[in-house]
């Protein structure tokens, strides 16, 4: 089983190389495409995503790979799988933002959706100023202005 | 007054690091709608008082679109329509085929001499009377 299944080599954007199954890092419509067309040689390159942050998306990816199957799609699985997802994102804010950024690059919906979910959820009870400081935005409202649109919607701050 | 800096400057340090990734992400539009697009509607009216642009995104007609991507439009009473014998208009949200997708715009189902009045609406469904 093991020798049989074909394997491919990444290589992250700090020189890390990384050899998994193709079907773990298929999961990544970019790396699959890239493949489909003979882009590749040796080993794909994956530049923007570090070594650590690469090993971390293998990681899900090895865990999502059965996901797509009948077996996959048992609720016992589905369910254990939200608890590891859920244990998955339990990381320091930036790693989310990393994460989030190699998704979108890798082009993996499931874990676009996950962590941007997790992002979406931690953004709710804060307020403006906490966001504006999480994504370094500069409040370009004149005092006037901001107030207008808060009085606007007043409801949503009750 | 040592022990209680220290903290704070390590909690300056960090918020540094998120903002290098996190500021990619907010710059990124594709990226920040398809994390906005996942809070829920009281969270985005607050998050229109960040900035001008946030404010644009979030009141932009194509963002409600991909917000709600179910809904293909609106039934609202029309304004002065007498509150015993209310009339109702349907204001088609997103493109044409999604209106055109919409299960009934006039609330005519039933042929009564007063019409129909809404009681009551909720995520779609509507408790209608006609009596009265």
């Amino acid at each position: 089983m093991e020798s049989t299944s074909k394997k491919v080599t990444l290589s992250s954007s700090d020189g890390r190389t990384f050899e998994v199954e193709e079907a773990v890092a298929f999961q990544s419509q970019t790396i699959k495409h890239l493949y489909e067309a003979g882009c590749t040689g040796d080993f794909i390159p994956v530049p923007n995503v570090t070594g650590d942050i690469l090993s971390m998306v293998l990681r899900y990816c090895e865990k999502h790979v059965d996901s797509d199957t009948a077996a996959g799609k048992e609720s016992f699985y589905v369910n254990k799988l939200k608890g590891w997802d859920a244990l998955f994102v339990k990381v320091d804010q930036s790693i989310l933002f990393d994460l989030i950024l190699a998704a979108d690059f890798l082009n993996i919906k499931s874990l676009m959706d996950l962590t941007c979910k997790t992002v979406a959820s931690m953004m709710k009870g804060k307020t403006t100023e906490e966001i504006r400081g999480t994504f370094n935005i500069k409040n370009d409202y004149t005092p006037e202005a901001e107030e207008m649109v808060r009085r606007e919607n007043q409801w949503a701050f009750e | 007054m040592l022990s209680r800096k220290r903290p704070r400057m390590r909690i300056v340090r960090r918020s540094t690091k998120h903002s290098q990734n996190a500021e990619t992400i907010a710059n990124n539009y594709d990226l920040l709608i398809q994390i906005l697009v996942r809070l829920p509607v009281k969270s985005l009216l607050q998050l229109k008082s960040v900035s001008k642009t946030w404010n644009s995104i979030i009141s932009d007609p194509e963002f409600s679109c991909r917000l709600f991507p179910d809904i293909s439009g609106l039934v609202m009473r029309k304004l002065g329509s007498p509150a015993n014998k209310p009339e109702y208009g349907f204001i088609p949200l997103g493109n044409k085929s999604s209106a055109d997708d919409a299960p009934f715009k006039y609330l005519d189902f039933i042929n009564h001499p007063s019409g129909l009045k809404v009681v009551q609406s909720y995520n779609g469904l509507l408790l209608c009377s006609s009596s009265r």
